[in-house]
């Protein structure tokens, strides 16, 4: 009897993956050739138990690429507030993970694009709790993983994955739940450097178009402080076949 | 190509998408030094219309200002840029009343000279106002990572200065208007100068500014080579006629009468900025033939020199998503006399901070402008509240300081505490 639950519980350990296997199945999820998407975010502040929200917009164009120096190049534009409408952001992704990527800024108003410097990945991305980090997401390689055990997140089981940045990052550490049998995050907790909890991302709508997974709305609350963004995603457009040249300063500037 | 440009002049009867934003703004300032008056209380309303196709797009922008300052009311509305664009495979062409904006610089022009300022109002301008759009055609032309641009503007158009009894009247340039010896007039007599009427070049293809622009993205960073063939935008001014007044037969005084007139010069530039670790370098330079200058011994009260203008700057992020920028200004008359009334070399430094704090509802731009050559300067500090979309709530001030025969010190009692509203649409 020992023995057979001996047996038993090696073949539980053997049939569980590792923190690294979960990660590398997601990140195995087929990629568009590229997105066309709009995004709003509503960004909601807490004051003496009242809620006070202002709304970002944003069209967001994306190409990943399977070879050659770029792994995406990405072309936001600001729709909403109107005081920054028509503002551009196009960014360079470089498959060296140790190359920083290119930015440039176009602003409508001085009718100006200027490079800017990409390497502070984890400030704010528009005044939401998302940082350029938590937008863009992060290569396999740029952390260690740990399996955790599971949980029930969403009604759904999940995987719980330690992700811990290799170099010193942004986080101190990250806990990812990761639905067992979809493979996709359906929450993401975010310690600081003094491991206290900061933020915690949930993911309450996803959907699949054809092969892709497609987060519709994505929540992340400070934990330290009282605001929250939500994350709504629309008009979601894969592989049009975007042209390489879309991707430049040109495009930047042409506002509408 | 006739009916694209129809089509473009009747956006509403076809196929395409119309856009409108704009914004309204209230700026009130006053003056935080002697007599605390009100120097500006201004109203603005800004209303830009667009039409968009895949192959072509219409923009207006049209303008409506009234000022109110020193009991004067001035009420302005104009039609800021109207173009249509074109857009084909390789290339675009934008035709109409335009901004060319060539610069890497921020709050100083080294060789983003395409379009005359509008320095009226000088400080009391916000930055997107600043630049005069004019009537030209430009066209872009796509190659790989290359692109170029040529220029064609058939009208020349000055640079506006605020009028005389103005806040922000310029005073340098011409000679001291009470009383200049001029070697040249070999006298010590009081010396009184006047301004004749202004001469503009005649709008014709033999008096059109031409300019081309070559950019490339080149290891890592974006390098553009310029060329521009035009009109300065400020004047020269020549010696007309001196006329002595004279007590009985005794000369008493003279009267010096001046003429501004405008004179051709060539740029040739180069811009560049390029990520460094942390950091983006950027720089920024120009060299000028045939700059005319001021020359009390001269003539005709000028004298001709290449100029060189160069700015080399370093933006760097803050603490707090903060931007912080850094520039160095070099300007220098390459063929120097003593007896030119501007100064050989000027140095100047820029300092500035931007950010945006507490989920960007708190804004704050700090930007210092330091003449060094002068020792003369201004500083902005600016705290935006947008904790309301569309709104933005801005108190501040500017803060001059300088000998009065500098760019920034001929205003230091212009000193201001300034309130503006905006609601943009």
């Amino acid at each position: 009897m020992k023995i057979l639950v001996l047996v038993l519980f090696v073949g539980e350990l053997l049939a569980q993956p590792t923190g690294r296997e979960v990660m590398e199945k997601l990140d195995d999820q087929p990629e568009p050739k590229d997105v066309v998407s709009t995004t709003t975010m509503t960004l909601t502040k807490i004051v003496r138990g009242k809620e006070r929200s202002r709304i970002r917009a944003i069209t967001r164009s994306q190409k990943f690429y399977n070879g050659g120096d770029f792994s995406s190049k990405i072309l936001i534009r600001f729709e909403k507030p109107a005081d920054v409408k028509g503002t551009g952001l196009l960014m360079w992704e470089y498959r060296d993970s140790q190359r920083d990527s290119d930015h440039w800024l176009y602003l409508p108003a001085l009718q100006k694009s200027k490079r800017i410097v990409s390497n502070q990945k984890n400030q704010s991305f528009m005044g939401s709790d998302f940082s350029y980090e938590d937008m863009e997401g992060r290569d396999l390689d740029e952390d260690s993983y740990n399996l955790l055990g599971e949980g029930e997140f969403f009604g759904v089981m999940c995987y719980k994955v330690e992700a811990v940045s290799v170099e010193k990052g942004t986080y101190g550490r990250r806990i990812l739940w990761v639905e067992k049998g979809r493979s996709v995050i359906r929450k993401i907790e975010f310690y600081d450097q003094k491991d206290r909890l900061l933020k915690v991302m949930t993911v309450p709508e996803i959907s699949k178009d054809g092969d892709y997974w497609t987060i519709l709305r994505m929540e992340m609350e400070n934990i330290q402080k009282p605001h929250r963004t939500t994350l709504e995603v629309s008009d979601i457009v894969y592989d049009s076949g975007i042209e390489d040249s879309f991707f430049t300063e040109r495009y930047l500037k042409r506002v509408r | 190509m006739r009916s694209l440009f129809l089509l473009g002049l009747f956006p509403v009867l076809c196929w395409g998408q119309l856009s409108t934003s704009g914004y309204y703004q209230n700026w009130n300032a006053i003056r935080s030094a002697a007599d605390y008056d009100l120097m500006l209380f201004r109203n603005r309303f800004r209303s830009d219309v667009g039409y968009d196709h895949d192959r072509y797009s219409a923009t207006v922008s049209l303008d409506v200002r009234l000022d109110r300052q020193r009991g004067e009311s001035e009420l302005e509305a104009s039609m800021r840029e109207a173009y249509i664009d074109l857009f084909f495979e390789k290339g675009d062409l934008r035709i109409g009343k335009q901004q060319v904006v060539w610069g890497k610089a921020d709050g100083i022009f080294i060789n983003d000279i395409v379009n005359p300022l509008d320095m009226r109002q000088f400080l009391m301008q916000d930055f997107d106002n600043i630049r005069m759009a004019q009537p030209m055609v430009k066209g872009s032309f796509y190659l790989g990572e290359w692109t170029l641009v040529g220029l064609l503007n058939p009208e020349f158009q000055p640079g506006r200065f605020a009028e005389e009894g103005n806040n922000w009247e310029f005073k340098i340039g011409l000679p001291d208007s009470i009383m200049t010896p001029m070697p040249r007039l070999n006298t010590s007599l009081p010396n009184y100068i006047h301004k004749n009427e202004e001469v503009l070049p005649e709008a014709s293809l033999e008096n059109a500014e031409i300019g081309l622009r070559l950019s490339t993205f080149l290891m890592g960073a974006d390098i553009s080579l310029l060329f521009l063939d035009g009109y300065n935008d400020i004047p020269a001014y020549r010696l007309d006629r001196v006329v002595p007044t004279l007590h009985g037969f005794v000369p008493v005084q003279l009267d010096t009468y001046m003429t501004p007139f405008y004179y051709r010069s060539t740029m040739t530039g180069l811009n560049f900025s390029r990520p460094i670790f942390s950091t983006v370098l950027k720089g920024e330079m120009g060299y000028f033939t045939d700059r005319h200058f001021g020359d009390l011994e001269a003539e005709e009260f000028f004298s001709v020199s290449d100029y060189f203008q160069g700015m080399l700057g370093i933006d760097l992020s803050g603490p707090w998503d903060s931007a912080v920028s850094f520039q160095g200004v070099h300007r220098r008359i390459l063929d120097y006399r003593e007896s030119m009334m501007e100064d050989e070399i000027q140095m100047m430094a820029t300092a500035m901070v931007n950010g945006a704090f507490a989920n960007e509802t708190i804004g704050l731009l700090a930007l210092c402008i330091y003449d060094v050559s002068n020792k003369a300067g201004m500083f902005r500090f600016d705290l935006d509240y947008r904790g309301i979309d569309a709104l933005s709530i801005s108190i501040g001030t500017y803060q001059i300081w300088g000998n009065e025969d500098s760019l920034f010190g001929q205003f230091n009692t212009n000193d201001n505490l300034f309130l503006k509203v905006k609601y943009s649409y």
